[in-house]
């Protein structure tokens, strides 16, 4: 089973269903590349670093043909893996306990905080991409 | 004082002076303690408890003003997943709709939704993580 911890913003998808022209769709997706790199950058400029192996494994996706994109961790490239700060076998996916918390420190949900800091540029970028006066 | 702090410090009054704590087959749920602030958890600290967590203005910020929100996290930890659960409802059944009054403030409208859960590291204890929203109802 494919663990994952990811956020996802799904506009993109809305607004490429609102699109009436294959130019408007193109700009969609470059839209959506422009919000998946701000929230990228927000969200490794908050990412809790000991050794950095977090922040350095943090993936950025596109989905749904570009449309959307999702932010976060896979388990792959933690359980199992060797940290080569460490040098040691990890063998827990902690981004969960870093984002969730544990029963002795709350959870520090980064992720889902550099959504939401970009959710009104995301929004603003998608219509600015459906507009007749988009160049 | 902070408003989010006050904010806070609502929260953390209406589960300290709450009468009918929450139960479960074996008896009461919740620690003597009650709850923690982040941080604060002692390492002898024996479930359940509320565990305060991250907090969220919205982008204009939580300054009294009408309109004005804020996001508080709680993490209820309990022995069991269905004791986290009924930790989350009873916290639920005191915040969700109620409105916060604190001197010097303004009131504030509280709306609890129910983010996501989990174990700990060990898998010996399970929490419900709540989303608290305050929305500041006067200016």
């Amino acid at each position: 089973m494919r663990v994952t911890m990811l956020v996802r913003s799904t506009t993109g998808l809305e607004a490429a269903m609102r699109a009436r022209t294959v130019r408007q769709r193109a700009r969609v997706k470059a839209a959506t590349v422009r919000s998946l790199d701000r929230v990228f950058t927000r969200a490794q400029e908050s990412t809790p670093r000991d050794t950095h192996y977090m922040a350095l494994h943090m993936r950025a996706e596109l989905t749904r043909e570009g449309y959307d994109f999702a932010v976060g961790f896979r388990s792959s490239d933690f359980v199992g893996q060797t940290n080569p700060a460490t040098g040691q076998v990890i063998t827990a996916f902690y981004p969960v306990f870093v984002i969730k918390g544990t029963r002795f420190m709350a959870g520090r949900d980064f992720l889902s905080a550099a959504l939401r800091a970009e959710r009104v540029n995301i929004r603003r970028g998608y219509a600015r991409a459906l507009s007749d006066r988009a160049s | 004082m902070p408003v989010v702090t006050a904010a806070w410090n609502a929260i953390a009054d209406v589960i300290r002076t709450a009468v009918n704590l929450p139960a479960g087959s074996h008896g009461p749920i919740l620690n003597g303690d009650r709850f923690y602030h982040d941080g604060e958890v002692p390492a002898s600290a024996a479930v359940g408890y509320y565990l305060f967590g991250q907090e969220a203005e919205d982008n204009a910020g939580f300054v009294n003003q009408i309109g004005d929100s804020a996001t508080l996290r709680v993490h209820c930890w309990a022995d069991t997943k269905l004791n986290a659960s009924r930790l989350y409802e009873w916290l639920y059944g005191k915040v969700d709709g109620q409105v916060l009054s604190v001197e010097g403030h303004t009131p504030w409208r509280c709306t609890m939704r129910r983010l996501s859960g989990g174990a700990d590291t060990d898998g010996t204890a399970y929490q419900a993580i709540a989303e608290i929203n305050l929305e500041t109802l006067r200016g």
